[in-house]
């Protein structure tokens, strides 16, 4: 997925675009758009990259360069290149910083940010359990921030595949969005599934979104996951940990309690 | 904002008002029957007849060193209707005052508190003189109505002495879940800063920590009530730690297909919201990623009451979600309202029940059932041992922008204790300025009637 990444201070709008998963030994540009709301120099652009990227520059297409005046109202797009070791998996954050000075001011900078995984493509086994090195690039990505465990509860199909470079079956992906709970994720329930006014009268209240709308707020609601701007209501930090491990991480959780045997459990029915 | 309970883990506020409301509540009927009313046949002088037509606090205090015992001043208010020697006939109405009167705490042979009563000492003696009456009428005043208007209010006091006041054992809720209270608990203190003078039971408890400080009480009862309880976040989390540890609560649960083991739960009051916040470790279905999950969860519900008075009141609660940037997982939200399920309700009953004690000692130990249908999960607690209780309900909603309920009706009425065949009934009536939360503090109030 290209991913855009928008920031704002009083000065400037910057638009970053960027690849959130490519193959170890790839190349790739992140473009970043620049609007003034105040005449400003922009200066230089500076990148922070995850060990196995390696920061090439400007690309020659992407205009004059730095510095560069910019006049209120106006914009200018930049365009570097990035690469990545051969056969390196890794995770990370690309930071890009914009330092410019603002008409009569003195000079100032801005940041940004965004994930990267540079993981060979994958596609998953239905059929079996998530193999153990698919496992740890889906653990790294989760556990990196706060906002990746959110867009994983969201949608993690898109998740796998945006992030980790992974494809899931499609029967995986239900059966897993069934288990989480995700069918109707913060989303006006269609009218057939609504209940009775009574039981709920709040949900008759709201629009009612056909299915290839619902799809397109799903995907926006992932995205602002992505992005830190959306929120699974309840969950402040998910972090995930290797089954096997469980208890090393948390002296008191008892993995046999978790185990399938369901009946150790209070179980919520369902009328 | 100053604390409402001044510190304490649970306070519970009586304005004078109540008191002589209940009070009132006995000697109505007793009056009613003329079991009030001393007549004495005077032969051939006349005849006389007094009546009772009331009795008064009023005012309490608390004289240093604070929590050392309450005093107030009586006043019991007599009609009188006197003929002698049938022509001259009068009916005047005094008024008689008992001064420095003890409010008492009396305790069970193990010391928990049974209720209040007002402590009149056993040599208690109440003279009447009518300081103006000359002559005959005097003489007729002060010898033979003087003596039995003493007898008729030294009756009254002792009525009223038997009259234990609608603050009730708090052992009932919270021995039962296992609180036991600090020394010097319960307290009992007055104060006349703020609002009608009213008596203040205030108790902390062996878990609880901090301690209050009574000097620093000020009235608490919200507008229109006449009584109020505060219960402290304290006391609920340690309630709720309890409650987990001795499985009314579950610990681990299923929720669709999550699998949930609760690590840590704190519980918090905040401005408007009762909030729980630790973390669970959740595995999904059959996982076919092979991973658990360490949850850290934090999620707050904003209680109101509603219902007009006359009607059943229900308090209210909705997540405090933020409509533009916090969306629901149905399957979390599931997981989140059996975790909500024991804070809600033990904070909301530990809190009711200090007002009007209706929590019958046999729904504990419980157990929770949770059953989730449409957009709406019913969680049951109910008594383990005696399937005759009926179990509390509480509903708590799947959808960010619903609501849950808590049923007060339960709390609408209730027996005080019968007395010489007068067992008067009180009715609690709620407003929705009933109930608020603050910083650290849960507060319902009620007018007593």
């Amino acid at each position: 997925m290209l991913l855009s990444t928008p920031t704002e201070t009083e000065e400037l709008a910057i638009e970053s675009i960027a690849p959130t998963a490519v193959e170890p030994g790839a190349a790739f540009t992140i473009r970043v758009a620049v609007v003034a709301h105040r005449r400003s120099e922009l200066l230089a652009v500076e990148w922070v990259v995850p060990q196995g990227v390696t920061t090439g520059g400007p690309l020659a297409d992407a205009g004059d360069g730095l510095p560069r005046a910019l006049d209120s109202g106006t914009h200018y797009e930049l365009k570097y290149a990035f690469s990545t070791a051969r056969e390196y998996e890794t995770f990370g954050q690309i930071t890009g910083t914009l330092h410019f000075r603002p008409d009569g001011d003195g000079e100032r900078s801005v940041s940004w940010s965004a994930c990267i995984g540079v993981f060979p493509r994958a596609v998953a086994r239905a059929r079996r359990p998530l193999s153990d090195g698919l496992r740890h690039r889906l653990i790294t990505a989760v556990n990196f921030d706060a906002a990746n465990g959110h867009a994983f509860l969201v949608d993690f199909c898109a998740f796998f595949d945006d992030f980790c470079n992974v494809e899931v079956p499609m029967e995986i992906a239900s059966k897993v969005s069934d288990e989480l709970g995700l069918a109707d994720q913060g989303l006006p329930l269609p009218a057939a599934q609504a209940p009775p006014d009574e039981a709920a009268p709040w949900v008759s209240d709201g629009p009612v979104f056909d299915d290839l709308q619902i799809i397109n707020i799903r995907k926006q609601h992932y995205v602002n996951a992505v992005l830190g701007q959306t929120r699974i209501y309840g969950i402040e930090r998910l972090e995930l940990v290797p089954e096997e491990e469980c208890n090393d991480s948390d002296g008191r959780f008892d993995l046999r309690a978790a185990s399938d045997a369901t009946e150790e459990f209070t179980e919520v029915e369902h009328g | 904002m100053a604390s409402w309970g001044a510190g304490f883990a649970v306070a519970t506020e009586l304005t004078t008002s109540l008191i002589n409301g209940v009070i009132e509540k006995y000697l109505a009927p007793l009056r009613a029957r003329g079991d009030l009313t001393f007549v004495r046949k005077l032969g051939w002088v006349g005849e006389v007849s007094a009546t009772l037509e009331g009795l008064t606090l009023e005012d309490l205090e608390d004289p240093a060193p604070v929590g050392g015992g309450v005093e107030t001043d009586l006043e019991a208010e007599v009609s009188l209707d006197y003929r002698f020697f049938w022509i001259i006939r009068g009916r005047p109405t005094l008024t008689a005052t008992i001064d420095n009167a003890l409010v008492d705490l009396p305790t069970t042979p193990a010391g928990l508190p049974r209720g209040i009563v007002l402590a009149i000492a056993k040599g208690f003696a109440i003279r009447v003189r009518f300081e103006d009456a000359r002559g005959i009428v005097g003489w007729l005043l002060n010898r033979l109505i003087g003596p039995l208007l003493s007898l008729g209010i030294w009756l009254a006091f002792t009525i009223l002495r038997r009259v234990e006041l609608p603050i009730w054992p708090l052992v009932d809720v919270f021995n039962a879940v296992g609180l036991l209270f600090a020394p010097g608990s319960p307290l009992l203190t007055a104060q006349s800063q703020s609002g009608d003078n009213s008596l203040l039971l205030a108790s902390d408890f062996n878990v609880t920590g901090a301690r209050g400080d009574a000097s620093r009480f000020a009235s608490f009862v919200p507008a229109g009530a006449n009584a109020a309880a505060v219960v402290h976040e304290r006391v609920v989390a340690a309630a709720v730690e309890l409650a987990l540890a001795k499985g009314w609560a579950p610990r681990r649960f299923t929720a669709d297909g999550w699998k949930i083991y609760i690590n840590d739960i704190n519980v918090a009051f905040k401005k408007d919201t009762i909030e729980a916040s630790g973390t669970v470790k959740a595995k999904w279905g059959g996982c076919w990623c092979r991973v658990k999950a360490r949850i850290t969860f934090r999620a707050g519900l904003r209680p109101s009451v509603v219902g007009p008075p006359g009607q059943n009141p229900v308090i209210h609660f909705g997540y405090d979600a933020a409509a533009e940037t916090e969306i629901s997982c149905s399957g979390f939200l599931l997981v989140l309202g059996v975790i909500m399920a024991a804070p809600l309700f033990l904070a909301l009953t530990l809190l009711a029940s200090s007002l009007v004690n209706l929590l019958p000692k046999e729904l504990i130990p419980f157990v929770t059932k949770p059953r989730a249908h449409g957009l709406t999960l019913t969680v049951d607690m109910a008594s383990i041992g005696f399937s005759g209780v009926a179990p509390f309900r509480m509903e708590l909603p799947l959808a960010l922008e619903g609501h849950g309920t808590y049923d007060l009706s339960r709390y609408t009425r209730f027996d005080l204790p019968a007395l010489w065949g007068v067992d008067p009934t009180m009715i609690v009536e709620y407003t929705d300025e009933s109930l608020s939360v603050d910083e650290g503090e849960l507060r319902l109030g009620a007018k007593l009637v």
